[in-house]
């Protein structure tokens, strides 16, 4: 073996060396040896003190819409909002609707804003707004706002509620209902009942 | 070998060094340079790589700023300023020192929320006005009132010409509770400067022996602390001979009340009589409402009989006032209310089945039966109550016999519009009025959003808000939204009346929100496309009026226009409503960007 075929031999074994590094060097980028701690995935938060309107005082104008700022652990969540005027737990009146939010391209935000267009209710005493958020929201079965108005989870979902009052006072909520006790065979109007 | 043993490693490290693909987080496009399709005004940002329009708007716009509650400058509270098609006066702070201090807040790059004021509010009343009514009071005694604050303009600035504010504008009225100060009861609080419709209203008992005290305009300077007191004495209390009025009613009048009220507003500006026996003469003294000749009332003001709270189906007498003069009263004979039982039901009268569905209904009468009376109904009995129905469109409820304007509000999803209707409510041989209401289905309104280079616009919201009908045909309509598909294409479901449809793309995406007016009527409609152009970057930091400026963070910025106003000039004219064209939340720094498309069309 010859001196010159000794450094070429070395000379290649050093470059092989140095490819292999390139590649094993390239590969950290393309696949970290291991994965990074991943952030808890917290339920969505309202950030109340940016809500508009302020939640702390009676609203006395409509406002039309509603802006809820979300906090999110990932900006890539999608999430939903319900959303209710006068929400009667027993019956469920009161549900609205419910809206997804996705997340938008380059948008890395933790914080989401949601603008909700409600239909004022009537000007009569003070009734109650509610705006549930969620990842996830029990099915709607039939648009019954008692599933719209609970998370999946029980740890997963925030809400927040306003008070519209037109004349400033909060006495009264929710809403005075001038309907009688419905007589179910009474009112039967394929019985021929009353009409 | 060796050159097969290279190309191998190429390949080798090729694959390995192929970048991660992100997951794309949505389908909506986003503007990118170039700027070809975007019409000839769009140049290229190159801080941005965005298409922009050059310049700032030009057109005039209100700019409202809702600052969070937990600001340490006025938490809660909402600032509405004003730019002309200048700029002038939000964006056009010019460079000032004061106490050796030079401004760091001026345009058009920074705008400085107007100043506060803390206003603290005091009804008094002289000793001989206690007297009169019959309760004695130390001179100038103050009274707890509870103070309504309506902001009417906002000017910052006294100099610059601004235009009062447009309905639709999110224009925010406060209520101050009255609390135990030094000197007695007083009402304080902190309002961003401007003028304001100012209303004290004596608490019970004294709303029934001392006036609502109403101020308009009440001008509040930035900075300032206000003491505003108003005392009640026989100088400010409104001539009492031309406020005597007679209520007689066959029937009683044990715990009904008496007010005057503003006919337009019906805000009550008298105090409030409760009356007993069948005939009763009261004064309603009122303060600052001399209206007419010799100190009057004036005719547009009337006169409100009402029941007490806990009577049903007993309707109000509200007698508009003739000449000034309050005169005398004859609540008519009203016979015992009907019973009303009905359903709502689906628009399809050839249906052989009773398909209902649950639905709002609020009744609101027209006149009222009065048989013992020559014109058999009256117009100055107003009767109005809301009730909803079951899940089946069944209702009952008591009115008292006349004609009704019924407005019918299905729940959402059921696919039926917001309806009025006019309804006869008379007692029959059973007792019983029966009522079948069918509200129309709501129209389905299909639309397309494009950019301007004719790519479709995905995954953008469509917020369908409504505006006040200006005919009283039909009710204000209901708002919606829904999102547009890869296609650009939406479909919701509307009520018939007058809209503003506005495209929002996707934050991030930069592309500016599109609003365009539409009426829609009973059939189906397919609106034409909507366009989005280049925006025009309205970008500013929002500081704050304290000395050192701060600025502040997490602020909602909204902007507002009325189409078709290109001058402050033309707000005297405009008859539309104000339109959201654009909003953005302050970063810490209070930097926002706002990117505005042309007004709406």
């Amino acid at each position: 073996m010859t001196h010159g075929a000794m450094t070429h031999g070395g000379l290649a074994l050093g470059a092989g060396l140095l490819l292999v590094a390139a590649v094993i060097g390239a590969c950290v980028i393309a696949e970290p040896p291991v994965d990074l701690p991943a952030a808890p995935v917290i339920r969505p938060t309202i950030v109340r003190s940016a809500a508009v309107p302020p939640p702390t005082g009676v609203i006395t104008r409509w406002p039309g819409t509603f802006y809820v700022p979300v906090q999110l652990s990932d900006a890539r969540m999608t999430f939903y909002a319900a959303y209710f005027v006068d929400y009667n737990p027993i019956t469920g009146e009161g549900y609205q609707d419910t809206i997804a939010s996705s997340p938008s391209p380059g948008d890395t935000r933790p914080v989401r804003t949601l603008p909700i267009s409600i239909t004022e209710p009537a000007r009569d005493g003070c009734h109650t707004v509610e705006v549930v958020v969620a990842r996830e929201l029990l099915p709607t079965i039939s648009g019954d706002g008692r599933f719209a108005h609970t998370p999946s989870s029980p740890n997963d979902g925030d809400s927040i509620t306003w008070f519209y009052s037109p004349n400033g006072d909060p006495s009264g909520c929710p809403v005075v209902d001038a309907g009688l006790l419905p007589d179910a065979a009474a009112l039967d109007a394929s019985d021929g009942g009353a009409l | 070998m060796k050159r097969g043993g290279a190309l191998v490693l190429g390949l080798a490290i090729a694959a390995a060094c192929t970048p991660i693909e992100p997951v794309p987080l949505s389908n909506a496009p986003v503007n990118r340079c170039s700027c070809e399709g975007y019409g000839a005004q769009a140049r290229c940002n190159s801080d941005t790589n965005r298409c922009e329009v050059q310049g700032r708007p030009t057109f005039p716009f209100f700019l409202v700023a809702s600052v969070p509650s937990s600001s340490f400058y006025a938490p809660g509270t909402t600032f509405i300023l004003y730019s002309d098609q200048r700029g002038a006066p939000a964006f056009t702070r010019t460079a000032t020192a004061a106490g050796g201090i030079v401004s760091k807040c001026t345009g058009p790059k920074c705008v400085e929320l107007g100043g506060l004021t803390l206003v603290t509010n005091s009804y008094q009343v002289s000793a001989e006005q206690s007297l009169r009514v019959r309760y004695p009071l130390a001179e100038l005694q103050r009274i707890p009132a509870r103070v309504e604050y309506e902001l009417v303009a906002n000017n910052p600035d006294p100099t610059a010409a601004q235009p009062n504010f447009p309905a639709g504008l999110p224009a925010v009225a406060s209520f101050v509770g009255p609390r135990l100060g030094l000197q007695g009861a007083e009402a304080s609080v902190a309002l961003p400067s401007g003028r304001y419709l100012r209303v004290l209203y004596p608490q019970p008992p004294f709303d029934a022996l001392f006036p609502p005290r109403t101020e308009n305009p009440l001008e509040l300077k930035p900075g300032s602390s206000v003491p505003d007191d108003f005392s009640l004495t026989r100088d400010t209390l409104d001539p009492v001979d031309t406020r005597s009025v007679t209520v007689t009613r066959e029937d009683g009048l044990e715990g009904w009340q008496v007010w005057v009220a503003d006919r337009a507003t019906k805000r009550r500006i008298s105090t409030l009589k409760t009356l007993s026996g069948t005939t009763q003469t009261v004064n309603l003294d009122t303060t600052g409402e001399r209206r007419g000749a010799n100190g009057g009332l004036g005719d547009d003001v009337e006169v409100v009989v009402a029941p007490p709270a806990s009577y049903l189906g007993i309707p109000r007498f509200i007698n508009p006032v003739n000449g000034g003069d309050l005169g005398t009263i004859k609540y008519p004979f009203v016979p015992v209310p009907v019973e009303v039982r009905g359903n709502v039901l689906e628009p399809d009268e050839s249906t052989t089945q009773f398909l209902g569905f649950a639905a709002r209904l609020s009744f609101e009468s027209v006149n009222i039966q009065t048989p013992r009376e020559a014109s058999q109904t009256s117009p100055l009995l107003h009767y109005a109550t809301s009730l909803g129905t079951d899940d089946r469109g069944r209702f009952a409820t008591v009115l008292p016999a006349g004609t009704y304007d019924v407005t019918v509000e299905p729940l959402q999803g059921t696919g039926f519009a917001k309806s009025r209707q006019i309804v006869e409510v008379k007692a029959t041989d059973t007792g019983i009025t029966g009522l079948k209401l069918r509200p129309p289905r709501r129209t389905v309104v299909r639309g397309r959003v494009v950019l301007a280079d004719r790519r479709p616009l995905a995954e953008a919201d469509i917020l369908a808000t409504p505006e006040t009908p200006k005919s009283a045909e039909g009710p204000k309509p209901r708002p919606n939204q829904t999102r547009t598909d890869e296609a650009g294409r939406f479909s919701l479901e509307l009520d018939q009346g007058p809209y503003v449809i506005s495209a929002v793309p996707k934050s991030g995406t930069g592309f500016p929100r599109v609003a365009t007016r539409s009426q829609i009527p009973a059939v189906e409609l397919d609106l034409a496309d909507i366009t989005i152009p280049a925006p025009t970057v309205l970008s500013f930091t929002v500081r704050d009026a304290t000395r050192s400026e701060n600025p502040v963070a997490n602020a909602l910025i909204r902007i507002f226009t009325v189409p078709g106003v290109t001058t402050t000039d033309d707000f005297a004219n405009a008859t539309s409503e104000a339109v959201e064209i654009g909003n953005g939340t302050t970063d810490e720094s209070g930097l926002v960007e706002i990117l505005l498309a042309p007004g709406p069309a």
